[in-house]
């Protein structure tokens, strides 16, 4: 709201032809069309609406920025041919996008300034520029064309120069001295003499298969077979490479314009196709309900992202045998992975700690160093449980000396008579570690054992000479 | 038709279901390593490519029932090349297996591959699936609490395990009930251990197995040689002579060791009442 009252931001054509101009006050505008429908500005809305029409757009090429307060650029290198030509497909996009109820001007050029220019003041809805010089289409557009502000603008049309050829071919220094280095940066752009690039909403893939359904596909089984369909030219595309991938994604465009994605992950670069299918099938069935196709989908691409060279390995030349059963399991990774999160499947590795918690690390397989740390084999450590506690557990323990063993504790609600003890084994906390944080007192781990016959391992925190008041944990259980 | 008849039927019908028609395939079994369980146990061992469950016979028996898993699946990797796929559902009161202590137990850790999942459903799934894959070892689910665990479920898992001929373990709740196409189950107790060493000694029973025999024995796990070995008959008995302390100490265990726990649990049970 400024001064004055509210302002009118935004209009659309039947509000125009009732006379109502941007930034005229709410009152004259009410005053001028008294039935006006009025919905407050909302700048967040529009730039999600926006971005997420941007991804739409993705469907044309994969490298398309959102542009805004209302702009999208699409950059149609190498992607124009797959829908017959540059005209073609803005004819194919104009019409798309007024079927979804939007007001719509498209320019086609060779440059990012000289579609701008064209979509922005061009002579029709669509305007294309099939010519690698842009210069000639553009010297009948106004300045502000360039992008450049509007008191740029002003200044340019007090002296006279009102639209770009005016510009185009005058001396540069004195432009650039008198209206700003933007003025010659936007003309060189929009001429192709100088350099602009366009940072894609989402990152590009490497490799991308695509469909196109005349008759929006509306069935499950449908979408598997074109799966198939799509997975088996990407798995030769990139076995023609020897490529293989970490991620993909299947993203589906509905005929109304939602866009439906999953993507999967593999451990191991792969660029098969029966592991894609049986991946990105797994997923899509498990979205079921979710993947509503509405009244069809009318495009399906699938892409291909972090490739990289696959090398051969050295292992399978141990057990050539077992290659086809190893990639069974790799694929058994994969799909618990996709499923269940690649960090809830580990493998315990070791680590150079002697604090018991820390001597192990569970890491996930899909970050699995290719030669993991050997557990040490010599040194193995008999007076280890075979299993802990998440975390130790306080219990309350009555011992008849200050440094032996409990003659009885409770644990879990249970009184445990201890007729075996074996210890301590004295486990001082990391002096590296004291440097920060507090002092951890030092641990003095007994393995005892009940007249039922259950082994604990049980630790006391803290010495008594050191006056730490000691107390008692669970930490292990032995089988 | 007579009974015969029909049996001969059904077992017509499972082998051609269990080996996708082939025909009823030679199935190996992995021996426990102690000649007295062997013998009994009809494949001459565990058989492979089933399953098995194992369960303590109380709560606190849950780390004796772990350990003699542990045990079979040590014994397990020795017979198979590969990894093998633990399941077990992600709760705070559950234990972790600890890398150092399965070092000395005898099990190679960085062999186990950890799957950690939040619900039973999807336990069941990856045991499953883990069982159609012929790479790994063999497949162990840590089922401490169960729901869904039924009769179909433990049918799919002995089909799936038969026609890969992958074993699996399944590690369940004393409180486990109901019936279960299992081809064996085993109880555990834990027993205390002998007075000249602290090595783990359990009462293991052969609750039900494909030859209907029931059987218990007194077992140790010896980590050395990774095998089960039976415990030492006279390492209770007391000896005559009485010229140390430690004879005293395991006479006075003698009592409560003999004696079942159900008794001194109820005992305490009823205390509290009264107490009440």
């Amino acid at each position: 709201m400024v001064a004055g009252g509210a302002r009118v931001m935004a209009v659309n054509r039947a509000a125009a032809r009732a006379g109502v101009v941007v930034d005229q006050t709410l009152a004259d505008a009410r005053a001028l069309c008294p039935v006006l429908k009025i919905g407050d500005d909302d700048p967040v809305g529009d730039r999600r609406d926006l971005e997420k029409l941007a991804r739409w757009c993705i469907r044309y090429s994969p490298w398309v920025a959102a542009d805004p307060p209302d702009g999208i650029i699409i950059d149609l290198t190498g992607a124009s041919h797959l829908l017959g030509g540059e005209s073609d497909l803005a004819d194919d996009l104009f019409q798309r996008l007024s079927d979804f109820g939007l007001r719509v001007r498209l320019g086609v050029a060779k440059t990012i300034g000289a579609a701008w220019a064209l979509s922005h003041f061009g002579p029709a809805p669509v305007s294309i520029i099939e010519d690698a010089d842009t210069a000639p289409a553009l010297t009948k557009l106004p300045i502000a064309a360039l992008r450049v502000w509007s008191d740029t603008t002003d200044r340019l049309a007090q002296v006279g120069l009102t639209n770009i050829g005016a510009l185009i071919g005058k001396p540069r220094a004195p432009l650039a001295a008198r209206y700003g280095q933007e003025l010659i940066l936007r003309l060189d752009q929009a001429l192709g003499h100088g350099p602009e690039s366009l940072t894609a909403i989402t990152p590009p893939p490497d490799y991308r298969t695509s469909r196109n359904f005349p008759e929006p596909l509306l069935l499950q089984e449908q979408i598997e077979n074109c799966l198939i369909d799509l997975a088996t030219p990407l798995a030769d595309l990139l076995a023609e490479k020897s490529l293989g991938a970490r991620r993909f994604s299947l993203v589906l465009y509905r005929v109304d314009g939602i866009i439906k994605s999953l993507t999967v992950r593999t451990g191991a670069l792969t660029g098969k196709a029966h592991v894609m299918i049986r991946l990105i099938g797994e997923k899509l069935a498990a979205m079921g309900e979710e993947a509503d196709p509405g009244c069809g989908f009318e495009l399906i691409v699938l892409n291909a992202y972090e490739t990289e060279v696959i090398q051969a390995r050295q292992a399978d030349l141990d057990h050539p045998a077992d290659r086809g059963e190893r990639a069974t399991f790799d694929l058994l990774i994969d799909r618990y992975g996709n499923r269940l999160g690649f960090e809830n499947i580990g493998r315990l590795v070791p680590y150079e700690s002697h604090i018991p918690e820390r001597s192990e690390r569970l890491v996930a397989l899909a970050e699995m160093p290719q030669k993991p740390l050997d557990w040490p084999v010599g040194n193995s450590h008999t007076g280890r449980p075979i299993a802990l506690l998440p975390r130790p557990e306080l219990i309350e323990a009555i011992a008849e000396v200050p440094h032996g063993a409990p003659v009885r504790f409770n644990w879990r609600r249970l009184t445990h008579r201890v007729v075996r003890a074996e210890g301590p084994e004295r486990i001082s906390p990391e002096w590296w570690g004291r440097l920060s944080a507090q002092v951890e007192p030092t641990r003095d781990y007994f393995r005892i054992e009940d007249s039922f016959g259950y082994r604990f391992w049980i630790f006391r925190h803290g010495l008594y000479e050191r006056l730490e008041k000691p107390s008692w944990y669970m930490h292990g259980l032995f089988p | 038709m007579n009974i015969k008849q029909l049996k001969r039927q059904i077992s017509a019908l499972d082998d051609g279901r269990g080996d996708g028609g082939e025909g009823p395939a030679e199935r190996s079994s992995i021996a426990t390593g102690c000649p007295d369980m062997d013998q009994k146990l009809a494949s001459g061992g565990l058989l492979a490519g089933a399953l098995h469950e194992v369960a303590g016979s109380g709560y606190q028996d849950r780390s004796a029932a772990l350990g003699f898993t542990l045990g079979l699946t040590a014994r397990l990797l020795q017979e198979r090349p590969g990894p093998l796929i633990w399941c077990q559902l992600r709760d705070v009161d559950r234990l972790h297996l600890h890398g150092p202590g399965l070092m000395a137990f005898g099990i190679d850790p960085g062999r186990l591959t950890k799957v950690t999942l939040k619900r039973e459903i999807d336990l069941l799934w990856a045991l499953e699936e883990a069982l159609d894959c012929p790479f790994v070892a063999g497949v162990v689910g840590v089922l401490w609490a169960e729901k869904l665990y039924n009769f179909t479920a433990s049918r799919r898992l002995s089909l799936r395990a038969k026609k890969s001929g992958v074993t699996a373990l399944l590690l369940r709740s004393h409180r486990a009930t109901g019936a279960s196409a299992t081809a064996s189950r085993w109880r555990i107790a834990a027993q205390p251990s002998p007075p000249n060493g602290h090595q783990a000694q359990w009462r293991v029973d052969l609750c039900k197995s494909s030859n209907g025999a029931e059987h218990n024995w007194d077992v140790v796990w010896n980590h050395e040689a990774i095998r089960f070995d039976l415990a030492a008959r006279l390492a209770h008995r007391a000896p005559a002579a009485s010229d140390n302390k430690a004879p005293a100490a395991s006479e006075d265990r003698k009592p409560a060791a003999s004696e079942d726990k159900k008794p001194a649990a109820s005992d305490t049970y009823k205390q509290r009442r009264v107490a009440r």
